[in-house]
Parts: C-alpha cells; structure tokens; sequence
C-alpha cells in the first residue's frame, strides 16, 4: 500500500512537470500571439500596407493554433490523468536511464482523440508518447532536448 | 540621430518576430539572438544599452547570461521576459542583476509595461556608460583645471566637478586648509555653463561683519557716513557668473539670514536700498571646520546648510593623497625655479625622503610655499633636505601615517627613516626623539646632522663635541642648531598632531 501511494506521488509529480512545461509554452505562445496582433493594430494604424501586415498576421494565427493544440492536449492528459487516478491504473513504471516515466490507461470512447492530443501536447514539451493497446506511457524528456 | 541599441535574447522566434517590430516602431534598434551563447557573443561585440533576456533559452539560459554579463564586466541592463512564472526564479533574476523582469504571456498591459521600462534602464544605461566614460578620461589624469594630482583620492573629486559641474546646484567644499578649495570652486565655474560669466570669491573669514555685508549686497549712496557712491556687491557683480564664499561658517548669524533670503529669492537688496536686484548666480562655498560642531554650535545655520550643500565635495588633506606629494613637489619646484631664474635638477634623495614622510598639516600651500622657499634658498642646481626641512621643523606634529620599509631597505636607510619621523614630532628635540627611538642623543644629532649635509646613512659614528658632525653654520637650520646646543631635554610623548588653520 505504502509503495502505492510511493508510485502514485512518483507518477503525480512527473504530470506536474508536464503541466509545468505545457505552461511556459502556452505563455510563449500566446505572448507570440499579443506582440504580432500588437504589431497588426499599430501599423494598420499608421496605414502599413495589407503585404507587410500579413507576415504578423500570420504568425499571430500560427501561435493561436500552437496555443491551442498545448489547451486541447492539457485538458486532455488532465482528464485521463484524474480518470487513471480514480481507477488506480495511474502509475509510475521504473525510470528508463535519468528520464521519469508514468503509465496510465486510456480507454472508452474518444479514447483515440485523446491520446492524439496528448501526443501534440507532448511533441511541444519535451515529452515522449508510446502506446501499448491502453496503456500510454509518458516519458518527461530533458529539458531543452526535443521541443522547439 | 543614433537609435538605442536593445537585443532580444529568445529562442522564439514568433516572439522576436513580433517584439522587434514593436521596438523598431518605437525607434530602437533592435538585434536578435536566438539564444543566449549568441547573446554573449553580440553583447562582447558591440554595446547594448538594454537585453530583454528570456529565462529559458538554449546553451545559456538568463539567468547564466545574467552572472556571464556580471563576470565579463559588459555594461548593459537586462530585462528578464520569461513564462517561468515564479517568485524564486524572479528574486533570483534581480539578485544576479537584473533590470527589471516581466512574466508572460505579454498582455497589452505587459506590452506597455516593458515599453515604459525600456527608456528607464537606458536612461541608467547611458548615466553608468557616462561615468565609465569620465573614469576612463579621468585615469592617469594628473592635472584638471588648476588643480594637480593624480592619486585615486583626486580622480574622485575630479569625477564629482564633472558631474556637478553643468549643473545649476550649490556645492559646499569641505577641506583643510591649504587643500585647494577654490580652485575646486574655479574648476566648478570653468566647466560650467556661466564659464564666460564672473567668478566672485570671498573669505568670509576675512572681513569684519560690516565690511562683509557691504562687499555680499552692496550699498546705495548715503547709505551710511562717507558712502558717497553706490557700490554694487558682490551678488551683483558675480550675476550671470558664480561667486565663491570661502569659510562661510565663519560668517556672522545676521548675514547668514541675509545671505540665505538672497538664495532663496534670487534677489538682494543693497544696504540702504529699498528695490530688489534681481541676481543669476551660482553659489559654491568652502569650509574647514567640522560642519556638523559648527551646526550643533549655532555658527551655520541649518537651512543655509542645507542649501548650500546641495552637493557636498571632500577635498583631500596632502597626507591623504601621498601619491601625488612627488608630482606636486617636481611640479612647484619648476614653477619656482622658472619664476627666480634658476636652474634646478630636482631634488636630492634625503630630501626626497623628508618631502615624503613628512605628514603637510598645510597641505597643498605648505608643500607650495616650502619648495619655493627651497628654490630661493638653495645654492646649488639641487634641492637639499636642509633646503626644504628646517621651516618645518618648527611645527611640525606626530605623523599618522604608517611608515613604510621597502624590501631591500638597509637598516641604515630604516633607522634614518625613523630618526627623521621621531625628530619632526618632537620639534626638534633630539632627547625626545632618542627616547623615542631607543637611541642616545648623540647619535640622533649624528643622523640628523648628516642628512641635512645630503650624506644619508653616515651617522654611526659617535659625533663630534658640538653635536653636528661636519655641518658647516649656514646648513644648519636655526631649530636644529638651537637644539643641538640645548641641554638634554627630559623626554615626554609627542604632541598630538592638528591641521593648522589659516
């Protein structure tokens, strides 16, 4: 029991970097998003032409959808994680060299959705997916190393 | 016009995409590194008065780039823009030296904020890059205005004339007699925009209390018995220009009210008019005495205090500024020499070795006026330490400054070092001195006797019956050839050492 609640708090804690990470990166990406529109409304202002608009305009809607993938797949992982919780299915797996790993399950309907989410989030963060039927294994890479 | 340089250190490039835009827009220029390696690399190559830092970057991250800036001495301000949105990471930036720190995501609030906060580390920026600028001008300076010298202790008082110079404000000079506090005052005046304007200076030391008020305000016609004329003061004959009121705590109480109303209202009246002058002055003014006695004493007013010491200046006592003891003395004794029509070489080592140990309670004036005394009594093309010591000898007091032996010194040139000391802050008495130093008389009067004939160092032997070996009557100093005749005096501790007043 006791090295349960160990590998829950184990598994809890590595949700939260991931957390922690998709945070930082909302942040970046909605900051890209206010300093492009920022740039749009004052040029357009000034009566800068639609061409050299465009670019930040552009930019702006790139950063809404990274913004947005990093949202769909927070409330995504979030939902699993407190489902996986509930039904105790929510644990950590032996850490494979310096990297945390945690495994829950996903299963149910939408269930293909939600994990094609998760992988977006994960692609953005730092974070590497592997499915095994239900089972979804996160593995928190080292910060810096894989996402942008 | 040239534009402030601000690098943008972020990897995210739909950010420095957008930013830059921003900060061009509000007429910077801007460059871009994408990460903080980069960063350091453009900062160590050309300057940046502003970086507005992510925490989190590749290679080196902003807190790193923060100690990097820190440890390579670059000058620039650093803004950290980070979505680490925590407490410690924020106190942590602004312990390793952060401008300032803003979090994501840049709301148009934060926007505004960072653009407000741009002008502000430039203005620090530029006021830091000035400074770095007057130090580096100001390094192996060793003259600056009229006054000379190039020890640390100077190139900070030169530093404070620079800055205040251009300035409208009042500064009261502190400093010992003989420190040059008016030519501080003249330097102030010269590199200031009332240069072409008069320069008035006044003791107020010097003059009686009438007389004093007379000379500040002026008076009209029949002001008082015998004044036939009216006669402007000096607040109107400095107007457009500075006046300078030297020992101004010594100015009575009466005409210090009078003195701080004309501050304040910029006008003066004279004694017996009945309209106000309208006077454009800048006011410095110098004293020697310890400000916050003359305060608690009732001699300086406080509220003229306060307005006169807008800017407070310390003007170092010589034995202070040892350094430049060597630059002024060569420096006089060209003058001097120049001045009598005399062709000088310098100065012999035993009087070099006075020059230098001796404490100058007259500070700049005496070391002045004992080498022209030197240059005027010298016969020969080199100053002796008997052409530059005897005068002193009189009033000399303890030397509180430590003595130092240079390694590869003899026990010879030590012991003559320590003679010397003991036998000026005892005026001269070689009972005294050999109490102090653990020596007979006798041998003193031989040490002192054969560094005032300029032969250091030959002064073991036991000395002749009239106690000054081998010096002839006109090298002997009057104290010291008094002395060596004096009986033994009983020996006691050396007077306390006080900066003469004058």
């Amino acid at each position: 029991m006791t090295e349960a609640r160990s590998t829950d708090k184990e598994a809890i804690q590595a949700v939260r970097e991931i957390i922690r990470r998709a945070g930082h990166e909302l942040r970046n990406a909605l900051s890209g998003v206010s300093v492009n529109v920022e740039v749009v409304r004052s040029r357009s202002e000034r009566g800068s032409s639609a061409k050299e608009l465009g670019s930040f305009a552009d930019r702006a809607t790139l950063q809404v959808g990274v913004a947005t993938a990093l949202t769909d797949g927070l409330l995504a992982l979030v939902s699993s994680v407190m489902a996986a919780a509930a039904d105790g299915t929510l644990k950590s797996v032996p850490p494979h060299g310096a990297q945390s790993q945690t495994e829950l399950m996903i299963y149910g309907e939408g269930a293909a959705v939600v994990v094609s989410d998760i992988e977006r989030l994960a692609s953005l963060i730092g974070v590497s997916v592997e499915q095994r039927g239900k089972r979804v294994i996160l593995t928190v890479l080292p910060e810096g190393k894989s996402h942008s | 016009m040239k534009h402030p340089k601000v690098l943008i250190a972020d990897d995210d490039r739909s950010i420095t995409e957008g930013l830059s835009a921003i900060l061009r827009d509000e007429g910077y220029d801007v460059a871009v590194a994408v990460d903080g390696q980069k960063a350091l690399d453009q900062l160590g190559a050309e300057p940046f008065g502003v970086v507005l830092a992510d925490l989190k970057m590749p290679k080196v991250d902003g807190l790193a780039l923060l100690k990097e800036l820190q440890q390579r001495a670059i000058p620039t301000e650093c803004i950290i823009v980070t979505g680490q949105a925590t407490v410690d990471s924020a106190v942590q930036a602004m312990r390793e030296g952060a401008y300032d720190y803003v979090e994501k995501p840049l709301t148009a609030d934060k926007l505004n904020r960072l653009k407000a906060l741009i002008p502000k580390a430039l203005d620090k920026f530029n006021v830091q890059q000035r400074n770095r600028e007057l130090s580096s001008k100001l390094e192996g300076l060793t003259h600056y205005g009229e006054l000379t010298g190039q020890s640390e202790e100077m190139r900070a008082v030169y530093q404070i004339i620079e800055a205040v110079a251009p300035s409208n404000a009042s500064v009261l000079i502190f400093g010992e007699s003989g420190t040059g506090k008016e030519l501080v005052a003249r330097a102030i005046h010269s590199k200031s925009e009332r240069a072409k304007g008069p320069f008035f200076a006044l003791n107020c030391a010097a003059l009686p209390k009438d007389i004093l008020e007379n000379e500040l305000f002026g008076h009209e016609k029949g002001a008082f018995t015998g004044s036939v004329n009216e006669k402007p003061g000096a607040f109107e004959m400095a107007d457009g220009g500075t006046i300078f009121l030297d020992e101004v705590a010594e100015m009575p109480p009466d005409i210090q009210v009078k003195l701080l109303r004309a501050i304040e209202s910029r006008s003066i009246r004279r004694l017996g008019g009945k309209k106000e002058i309208d006077v454009d002055i800048r006011i410095l003014a110098a004293t020697n005495r310890d400000v916050q006695k003359a305060l608690s004493d009732n001699d300086l007013r406080d509220d003229l205090y306060y307005r006169l010491a807008v800017v407070e200046l310390f003007l170092p006592p010589m034995r202070e500024r040892l350094g430049d003891v060597k630059l002024l003395a060569n420096e006089f004794l060209v003058r001097f020499a120049e001045q009598n029509g005399k062709a000088m070489s310098g100065f012999d080592d035993a009087a070099w070795e006075w020059i230098l140990s001796y404490n100058w309670p007259g500070n700049v004036r005496e070391l002045k006026n004992a080498v022209e005394r030197a240059v005027i009594m010298s016969r020969g093309d080199t100053i002796k330490a008997a052409d530059i010591m005897p005068r002193h000898l009189h009033r000399t007091g303890e030397f509180p400054t430590p003595m130092t032996v240079p390694a590869g010194a003899t026990l010879a040139d030590t012991r003559r070092q320590l003679v010397l000391r003991a036998f000026a802050s005892t005026n001269g008495d070689y009972a005294r001195t050999a109490t102090i130093v653990g020596m007979t008389a006798a041998d003193v009067r031989a040490e002192i006797a054969s560094l005032l004939n300029g032969r250091p160092g030959e002064s073991s032997t036991p000395a002749p019956t009239n106690g000054v070996r081998g010096a002839k009557p006109a090298d002997v100093p009057p104290a010291a050839a008094k002395a060596s005749k004096a009986p033994v005096k009983s020996a006691a501790a050396p007077a306390k050492a006080k900066p003469k007043k004058r």
